[in-house]
């Protein structure tokens, strides 16, 4: 899968960056492609480009706050999960993240 | 609908942190300035006048980012004009409804400005609609809105609460048990939704010229920093509970909670949440109930900062080691001694349910 994925906390220092590793240790033990962006305390870091987001299978948003720049995604599959359960069962979330879409494409 | 509420109010903390932390570092620096060197530098004076400023501008920006979260750009001038008059009311009879009143500000301005956006107008209307229109009459709305009822409802409400939190506060008997309550919150989820709710309610106080905010404030810090310090000694002292990975980690989380970043505890408490944390929010209410219970006050934020402006230097050290002396010992007791690396991590695989959406 091609995965694409935003991170954001309230105070955007500390779960923002820990959701963002898990994710990216999580898919490359799958043997994933995976970019994380972060929104955190100074912005935007690591943006997902255009391009990015037409190859991309599925946008994960782990968020606790608004987005900057959402209507990038307008038309891009997503799913919404707690930032805490990107931290601790990131790898869960990515296995049933791969389940879930297959059963939308049969 | 209401995740929708909390992510826009958990919007506007975020995007009103940076604020709160200029106005309350600069209220310290300059305070500490004035207690020990000079009571009567005018650069240094003009300065802590300033940042009183910025502190009256907290609930706008706090509004106007929760209105950004529900309606996006459109959104933030009129919740920012909503937010302002929380803080500033306009009309002589009517209080200023603060941060309570900013929330209720904020909502409306989101909610406004989205729903006028889907209003349809004829093609040629459309840019103007967007530039004049929507910022002007939902602008007009917020203000009629905040100026009148709310200010006479919720500013009402939020005078009684503010007053009725001095005299919690003035009364030990029962100021321990809020300090306790509030830093108990603190230590629960470190830095999560539970955490951002007593700190909002610490905020919610904060810019009251009765000086409150600092009390409350200064209640939270064992529960910001217990957390983290307590994992760290706990991990060094007691090394044979603690896996090898925890015990590398103790350092930085010591650091982190010397300087107020609960979230360092986290992978401790993942490892062990019920021993972990509740060792954790034992040690920061014992923390916090000194405290409160004495009524120490600091304008300082995010741990270690706080100290130099606490208007009892010794009692607030005194509170943070007893906390953290508690949580160490009660870790150390109750951990059992750490059994062969298994992979605990997988077994929440099941209760993981989200929807895939477009």
């Amino acid at each position: 899968m091609n995965i694409i994925a935003i991170t954001a906390c309230p105070t955007g220092v500390a779960h923002t960056f820990m959701a963002k590793k898990a994710l990216e240790n999580a898919a490359l033990k799958l043997g994933h492609n995976i970019k994380v962006e972060t929104q955190g305390a100074t912005g935007i870091e690591n943006e997902i480009t255009e391009e990015e987001v037409k190859k991309a299978d599925i946008l994960i948003l782990a968020v606790e706050v608004g987005i900057a720049k959402k209507e990038r995604f307008e038309t891009i599959k997503k799913v919404n999960i707690p930032i805490a359960t990107a931290i601790k069962s990131a790898e869960a979330l990515i296995r049933k993240t791969e389940e879930k879409l297959k059963d939308t494409q049969k | 609908m209401l995740k929708k509420l909390q992510q826009a109010l958990m919007t506007g903390v975020s995007y009103m942190l940076p604020f709160i932390v200029i106005a309350g570092m600069t209220i310290a620096v300059t305070g500490m300035w004035t207690q020990y060197i000079n009571p009567d530098t005018v650069a240094i004076n003009t300065l802590n006048g300033f940042a009183w400023t910025i502190m009256d501008l907290i609930p706008a920006i706090f509004a106007a980012y929760v209105a950004y979260a529900i309606g996006d750009k459109a959104a933030i001038a009129p919740g920012f004009v909503g937010g302002y008059i929380a803080s500033q009311p306009l009309i002589e009879g009517t209080a200023a409804s603060g941060f309570l009143g900013a929330m209720v500000a904020g909502v409306i301005a989101g909610y406004l400005v989205a729903y006028s956006k889907k209003i349809k107008v004829p093609e040629f209307l459309e840019s103007i609609k967007k530039t004049l229109f929507i910022p002007v009459i939902t602008g007009w709305i917020v203000y009629v809105l905040m100026t009148y009822p709310v200010a006479m409802t919720i500013g009402e409400l939020n005078e009684f609460i503010i007053n009725n939190l001095i005299t919690l506060s003035e009364a030990p008997q029962y100021a321990f048990l809020l300090g306790a309550i509030l830093s108990a919150m603190c230590a629960f989820d470190m830095g999560g939704p539970l955490n951002k709710i007593a700190i909002t309610f610490v905020f919610a106080v904060w810019n009251d010229p009765s000086g409150i905010g600092f009390v409350v404030n200064a209640a939270v810090f064992p529960g910001i920093m217990v957390p983290a310090l307590s994992v760290g000694i706990a991990a060094l002292i007691a090394k044979s509970k603690f896996s090898d990975e925890e015990i590398k980690m103790a350092p930085p989380s010591i650091l982190s909670g010397i300087v107020g970043i609960t979230e360092a505890t986290l992978p401790y408490a993942f490892q062990d949440p019920i021993r972990v944390i509740g060792s954790n929010m034992i040690g920061a209410a014992v923390g916090g109930a000194i405290m409160m219970g004495y009524g120490v006050s600091t304008s300082g934020v995010s741990g270690i900062f706080g100290l130099p402006m606490a208007s009892n230097i010794f009692m607030f050290i005194l509170s943070i080691v007893v906390g953290v002396g508690i949580s160490v010992l009660l870790q150390i007791t109750l951990k059992k001694r750490k059994q062969p690396t298994s992979s605990s991590e997988e077994k929440n695989d099941d209760d993981l349910d989200f929807e895939i959406t477009i």
